[in-house]
């Protein structure tokens, strides 16, 4: 807790022929992030690197394609969710050969059933369009067998693709010609023509330019009679028929596949996950050399595997992330560190950034301030019990870790607002059924703004001795000693929070306070130049150019100003936990504008629903922002990179 | 109401919008590199994507490719239909990788590049790279929304020798369907969309007659049918006058007398040239217009477009050692 899990270097040197199998051991330990070495620092060493971007691409290719097929595999089942409890175990891996022709014999069945659906829907697009033409042309008192002799006039039945309709009206709308929109059967259009026989070549000409599919005119009064409409019906059902069994065929098709596409899908991940480290090594005729990043506690784990695996030919060099951070100046990822009930509040520090190595994670305390502050903003025993059960259902409904984490959130919210409900006497609204146990907000309008200043004072001097800390933790004495969260500005802040505190309570406090307040006010302004003088041009923060004391003293006007604005911005603390009564006190007057008992409990209810989602979701915001621009702001430079395990599988 | 859910994409749409290469100065700056300067110049270029190739085609394909991530990240900021139109407009790439690959397969060739699309794509790379033949291509096809299409012009494909008319026909698709998603906009957004998105398409479909007239000389009915006025852009009689135009300069000037052209320099015309320029100066003033509407995203889509096209043909240039001067005729800039 409050510092990153421990990091070591790893440096290892193994025989060129074991790489693969080095590699295979290594993704399947997962806790490994690979260190780049550089092409050139390579080369003075008299080694190469292995191109695999080729490898990569392969796999990533197969990987598209495998996500492809499971995408829509889903949308085909109509999204049940075919993958969700599929477990794999190592057993289940497949070879690069096996991969590929699996992949591709899946894709060449899904074309099948593609091709088998098109086709049958194209039957049945058939059937409709020559039933459309039995029932049109049937509907004309004319001879049609006599229509196919005309010598004058050129006249067609036949469909268009619907983009080219458009093309083929205005067209023709070119000539003395006579179009009849019939129907639209599925992507195409019905038309019948006339035109006369002199421009046929015309015609032939836009017809072809807009793909029209001739139909022709009927021979005979038999073929437009019923014998010939029967014929067709019966062929769109058969259509019909076959196109459901074969939908049923394939789903049938689609549940085998389930667990071997998730075999494949983990295969091509873990063959991209090896390519990469792969990528990372870099070789000599007969050794090849690679780094990486490992938690501390399990770097032993790692080595017996390596040791295991390479017959005890290979070296495994640990060296300590402080030395390598002093030596290479190389800053190690960033893996969390915290207990499991604080570990869902890491997305919410995640979301600002990721704390450096050398700095303090601040997860464990936000987590205590946010449910602290949500929990006295939303003061309400019922509604908080309802927000426990929201995320209790989001928690165990949702599978997905982010959505776990936001539910277990929620459930801490839920708690906290319950407990401060407790403490304020409130229950759904109601202020007079339960007795306050420690304070009700409205009758103490002061003191609960005063208590929330008060807090957001501590908070404050709590993130400047953060700061100290991590100063001391980075080695920058300059920001430790002068800077505006630092030692100056906690004497500044403190010894003005002390006059303040004094006052409130009518105690007598020595006039030497001011003393320090304005020594460490000249010490903010002369910070930049505290800091050049003290520790020299290239200190840890200093910057090249001389420091304006102009500047300076802007600054500090700026810091005072930033002190004022960020202590009264924690007023809203209070003021949330007011307008939360107030809110409900509106619920109140609409439900009694009714004299119906029922009326009156539907429109608590209803008024309810919407504190706890619209008042709910506010506070939520507001608690972050206070967290994110009041505290973080003040000591955590989020400037770490999070630790990747190469092993995307796992066994 | 104000347009506020343009809110985020305005200052986006700026900071992408500083680093385009369309005044005369960045143009001329541009043209006095060395081919190596200029290949590094490009990659400073770049927001979306790292340019990772010296290889031509490949960083022109990237150039590209850099626009759809522009579609895609804009389209993250809306919601509703207007997420649905700004969406379908990274539809026109998967059109372009359709066309790409035809042509590919009729020339008998590989594919060298294509966009890279989202997931639910077929026509790309992954899955096009092993297809030798149309037949298979038809294949692959089915299931999709192209699948029909297809169907229809691979026979003609294979019988002419070329790919215009089915390349023709998916444009009067994407025409269309366009076209019902900006029914679906609210009135301004319609207003935006005709003043410069379908400018642009027509500036396309425009060309395509003026070659069909003048280069392949079809009738006036066979260029209805396959380059029919979808949007509308002209009335009937501008759109039979263009068709009727007897003489290139009879076309030009029915397109000056339709408000759709404007000629800056008579001795120096170029259709194509001047259409684009015209685009410009819109893509310009949507720019620059109101913050908060399409118009804004709509505008820097098109100026990507010709700046993109003004970068690859200096590539081109450069590669082929062609006189700088000459070059700048060929660029579009103000």
């Amino acid at each position: 807790m409050f510092i990153a899990q421990r990091m070591k270097k790893i440096d290892m040197l193994i025989v060129k022929k074991l790489a693969d199998e080095v590699s295979r051991e290594i993704v399947k330990f997962g806790d490994f992030q690979s260190i780049e070495i550089n092409g050139e620092k390579a080369k003075s060493l008299m080694l190469s690197k292995n191109a695999t971007d080729a490898g990569v691409a392969r796999f990533t290719d197969l990987d598209k394609r495998i996500n492809y097929l499971m995408t829509t595999f889903e949308s085909i089942m109509e999204n049940i969710g075919l993958w969700k409890n599929e477990e794999i175990t190592e057993s289940g891996m497949t070879d690069v050969e096996t991969l590929e022709i699996n992949v591709k014999s899946i894709e060449t069945e899904l074309n099948f059933h593609n091709s088998d659906l098109e086709r049958l829907r194209n039957d049945q697009k058939d059937a409709k369009i020559r039933i459309k033409k039995i029932n049109y042309f049937s509907e004309q008192d004319i001879d049609w067998a006599r229509a196919e002799n005309l010598r004058f006039f050129d006249i067609g039945f036949g469909s268009i693709p619907m983009t080219g309709y458009e093309g083929f009206e205005s067209a023709m709308q070119t000539l003395p010609s006579i179009v009849e929109k019939i129907d639209t059967v599925g992507d195409v259009v019905i038309v019948f023509y006339m035109a006369p026989a002199s421009i046929k070549d015309k015609v032939l000409q836009i017809l072809k330019s807009v793909y029209f599919k001739d139909y022709g005119i009927p021979r005979s009064t038999v073929e437009a009679g019923k014998s010939a409409l029967v014929h067709y019906a019966f062929e769109l059902s058969a259509a019909y028929d076959e196109e459901l069994w074969q939908e049923k065929q394939f789903k049938k098709s689609v549940l085998d596949y389930r667990t071997l596409l998730k075999t494949l899908k983990n295969s091509a991940q873990y063959y991209i996950a090896m390519e990469r480290l792969k990528g990372e090594m870099v070789y000599s005729d007969k050794v090849c050399v690679f780094s990486g990043w490992v938690p501390s506690k399990i770097v032993h784990k790692l080595e017996k595997k390596m040791e295991q695996v390479s017959g005890n030919r290979c070296v495994f060099l640990e060296q300590s992330a402080s030395k390598v951070m002093d030596e290479e100046g190389m800053m190690p990822p960033t893996k969390f560190n915290n207990p499991f009930f604080i570990k869902p509040f890491e997305m919410l520090t995640s979301t600002f950034g990721t704390p450096n190595y050398r700095e303090i994670d601040p997860t464990p305390i936000m987590a205590v301030t946010f449910i602290l502050m949500y929990g006295a903003m939303f003061g309400d025993a019922g509604q908080g019990l309802v927000i426990v059960l929201l995320g209790i259902l989001v928690f165990l409904v949702k599978k997905l870790k982010s959505f776990r984490a936001f539910g277990a959130i929620l459930i801490y919210a839920g708690l906290s607002a319950s407990f401060f409900g407790v403490m304020y006497g409130a229950i759904f609204g109601f202020e007079n059924v339960l007795k306050p146990v420690w304070i009700n907000p409205m009758e103490h309008i002061n003191d609960i703004l005063m208590i929330s200043v008060g807090y957001g004072s501590l908070v404050i001097l709590c993130a400047m001795l953060l700061n100290i800390i991590n100063s001391i933790m980075e080695r920058n004495y300059g920001r430790l000693l002068f800077s505006t969260n630092g030692a100056a500005g906690l004497g500044f802040y403190g010894s003005l929070i002390f006059v303040a505190l004094c006052a409130i309570r009518g105690i007598h406090y020595p006039n030497y306070v001011f003393i320090i307040t304005g020594a460490c006010a000249i010490l903010i302004a002369l910070e930049k130049n505290l800091e050049r003088w003290f520790f020299g041009h290239h200190g840890k923060g200093a910057d090249d150019e001389k420091p304006s004391i102009g500047l300076g003293l802007i600054e500090m006007y700026e810091s005072m100003m930033g002190f004022l604005s960020n202590t009264i911005s924690y007023i809203r603390v209070g003021a949330f936990a007011l307008n939360h009564i107030a809110l409900m006190s509106v619920g109140f007057i609409f439900a009694y504008s009714s004299k119906e008992p029922a009326v009156q409990w539907i429109v608590l209810l209803l008024w309810n629903l919407f504190i706890i989602g619209f008042e709910g979701f506010i506070v939520f915001i507001q608690v972050i922002r206070l967290e994110y621009y009041e505290f973080f702001t003040r000591f955590f430079r989020a400037d770490g990179k999070a630790f990747e395990g190469i092993g995307i599988y796992k066994p | 109401m104000f347009g506020e859910e343009y809110a985020s994409v305005y200052p986006k749409v700026k900071s992408w919008a500083g680093t385009l290469v369309l005044t005369k100065d960045k143009c001329s700056e541009m043209l006095s590199m060395n081919l190596a300067d200029y290949k590094q110049y490009l990659k400073s270029l770049s927001k979306k994507i790292s340019l990772n190739t010296e290889d031509n085609v490949q960083l022109e394909g990237q150039l590209k490719q850099e626009g759809y991530y522009f579609i895609e990240s804009i389209s993250r900021y809306l919601m509703g239909y207007t997420k649905d139109f700004v969406n379908y407009l990274g539809k026109m790439l998967e059109i372009e990788n359709l066309k790409l690959v035809t042509r590919a397969l009729l020339n008998k060739r590989p594919v060298n590049f294509l966009y890279k699309l989202k997931k639910m794509s077929r026509i790309q790379m992954e899955f096009v790279k092993d297809i030798k033949t149309l037949e298979e291509f038809h294949e692959l096809l089915s299931g999709t929304e192209y699948y029909r299409l297809a169907t229809d012009a691979i026979p003609r494909i294979e019988s002419e020798n070329t790919t215009f008319y089915f390349e023709m026909n998916l444009d009067n698709y994407y025409a269309n369907n366009i076209k019902k998603k900006v029914s679906k906009l609210g009135p301004d957004e319609k207003q935006q969309v005709k003043n410069i998105f379908y400018y642009y398409m027509n500036v396309n479909r425009l060309l395509w007659i003026y070659r069909a007239k003048f280069n392949y000389s079809m009738s006036n009915e066979e260029i209805i049918a396959i380059v029919p006025n979808i949007q509308v852009i002209f009335n009937k009689a501008q759109y039979q006058a263009l068709l009727d135009s007897e003489t290139k300069e009879d076309y030009i000037e029915n397109l000056k007398k339709s408000g759709f052209l404007e000629i800056r320099n008579p001795d120096h015309f170029d259709l194509e040239r001047e259409m684009h320029y015209q685009l410009l100066i819109k893509g310009k003033s949507c720019l620059s217009g109101y913050p908060f509407s399409l118009g804004v995203f709509l505008g820097f889509f098109v100026l990507n477009i010709i700046h993109v096209k003004n970068l690859i043909t200096v590539l081109e240039a450069k590669k082929l050692d062609i006189d700088p001067a000459r070059v700048m005729d060929l660029l579009i800039y103000y």
